[in-house]
């Protein structure tokens, strides 16, 4: 996702022309159980060879059927898992290049709403919390200012700050946690927003509300 | 566009709304009072506790002073309620009194154990895959011994006493501590939340501190508490063997061993000792029990 109303962001670099996330031949390859000794370990081509290139104001949609590595390459996007092989530019800057940005600088900008709308909640903290650890261990947001920033973001996303910042995640419905993990993703003011598979543990009724609220952010998914 | 401001009121009013949100302590403090035999037990364990505190005025009769007259009475003895050890002295005031050596012999080492074994197996689990494999190699070799033959063979090598009775089974208890530590670390850090906190660009000490270590901790308290009754246990053992506390200081397992002789003059007396540890390391385990149930919130009850 970007902003296509916004498009004097100070972080942009290259203008609209250049494409916000550039990737090329991204690969990883996971050792999949095999022999103890000897022989030759099977490898699972999670992801293999994944180009693309996502310009500045619109959306990206990757479609395939359950196991075929979509989560994975959102995960290799962010570094949270290490890519074999391959490319990552992210509006001109090469992530991890020594004249790039760093992976730090590129989740700043990047962030992703997970699938699994429970478990990427943690259960010890309250719903403010959550959201508002990025901003105070990331940016170093002072305690008031990021509760702040965080209450400011369940409002945005249908939820009533009185009533659930205070909340624990298992007090909460899987559109609300949904909502939460999206307010998550917003904190960091991200340019681009991953989306993986967030509707598809939800009801349906449920998951046109997430789609539209994500509309309504400007967001989209890819 | 204009679908999507349509749908928009329904974003508010989507859910029902629940009650006063309540903290995760909170709610486990809740299951635990209506738990009546959690706190049946802990009460027990206050009056024991209590009992070992105020030693001074709950005994009757001062703990080291015997009577060459009145040796063995069975219990019920007017003046001496649960009767006299072999030396004439006054049995309730010696466990009373000796519950104090044993308390701290029980909770001291676990106390120890859990700040060190925890902080290896936090390093171990969040570590990388060397740092796992050095420090859970090293734990597998205290691991492998039987924890009461390692408890006596160190206090062995370092002497009795009670300062040496802790030290042993603190290094006894740190390696289950590190085992049960470092894989409740490993399943937490694998969990989407932690991949969330890590995508966020926080710190790796923030991630511990906030993501990591709340998830664990409920887990080694559960665990810990359990250690204690063992530790009880043990070290009454390690008394009983001679290697532990020494005499005349009036400890369970040092009791035990004394009144051993008496077993065929007087059963009900010599196994009054072995009564007060049996009660103290079951009620330390059915609180673990208790405690364990009450954290294990996966829905709201």
């Amino acid at each position: 996702m970007s902003e296509p109303d916004r498009p004097t962001d100070r972080r942009d670099r290259g203008g609209p022309s250049q494409p916000l996330l550039l990737v090329r031949g991204l690969k990883k390859h996971f050792p999949a159980k095999g022999r103890l000794f000897g022989g030759r370990r099977e490898m699972v081509q999670a992801v293999d060879g994944v180009s693309f290139s996502l310009m500045k104001g619109t959306t990206l949609g990757v479609v395939g059927e359950s196991g075929c590595g979509k989560s994975t390459t959102a995960r290799l996007l962010l570094h949270l898992i290490e890519p074999d092989a391959g490319e990552i530019v992210f509006d001109g800057d090469g992530v991890g290049d020594p004249h790039g940005i760093s992976v730090r600088e590129l989740r700043l900008q990047m962030q992703m709403v997970f699938q699994d709308s429970y478990s990427s909640l943690n259960p010890r903290a309250t719903v403010g919390d959550i959201i508002a650890f990025g901003p105070r261990t990331a940016k170093g947001l002072a305690r008031q200012a990021a509760r702040e920033r965080a209450e400011r973001l369940l409002d945005q996303v249908g939820l009533g700050p009185v009533l659930f910042a205070r909340r624990y995640p298992h007090e909460l419905s899987g559109g609300q946690r949904q909502r939460v993990n999206i307010a998550r993703a917003l904190a960091l003011e991200p340019r681009l927003l991953i989306l993986d598979e967030a509707v598809s543990a939800l009801d349906k009724s449920v998951e046109a509300q997430i789609l539209n609220l994500l509309a309504l952010c400007g967001a989209s998914s890819t | 566009m204009v679908e999507i401001a349509a749908a928009q009121p329904l974003l508010a009013l989507d859910e029902p709304q629940g009650a006063e949100p309540r903290s995760y302590w909170t709610t486990v403090a809740d299951r635990l009072r209506r738990d009546r035999v959690t706190i049946g037990v802990a009460i027990v364990l206050l009056l024991i506790i209590a009992l070992a505190i105020f030693a001074p005025w709950a005994a009757t009769h001062d703990p080291l002073q015997g009577s060459v007259l009145g040796r063995l009475k069975p219990v019920g003895t007017p003046g001496h309620l649960l009767g006299t050890d072999e030396t004439g002295r006054d049995i309730w005031s010696r466990l009373v009194y000796g519950g104090r050596l044993s308390l701290i012999c029980g909770i001291t080492p676990v106390l120890l154990a859990t700040l060190m074994g925890g902080t290896l197996g936090l390093v171990a689990g969040i570590g990388s895959r060397v740092i796992n494999m050095l420090v859970m190699r090293v734990v597998d070799v205290f691991y492998a011994f039987p924890s009461v033959l390692l408890a006596i063979a160190i206090c062995g090598v370092i002497g009795a006493g009670i300062g040496n009775t802790i030290l042993s089974l603190t290094i006894v208890f740190i390696a289950p501590i590190v085992r049960v530590t470092e894989s409740l670390a490993t399943q937490v850090k694998s969990r989407d939340f932690v991949e969330a906190a890590r995508a966020s660009a926080a710190p790796l000490p923030a991630i511990i501190r906030q993501q990591i270590l709340p998830n664990v901790l409920g887990g080694m308290l559960v665990y810990a508490t359990s250690l204690v009754s063992i530790s009880i246990i043990i070290s009454a053992g390690l008394s009983f063997l001679g290697l532990g506390v020494t005499p005349p200081n009036p400890e369970w397992g040092l009791m035990l061993n004394a009144l051993r002789q008496a077993i065929f003059v007087n059963p009900v007396v010599a196994a009054l000792p072995g009564v007060a540890i049996l009660i103290t390391s079951l009620c330390f385990n059915l609180l673990s029990d208790g405690l364990r149930s009450a954290m294990d919130i996966k829905l709201p009850s």
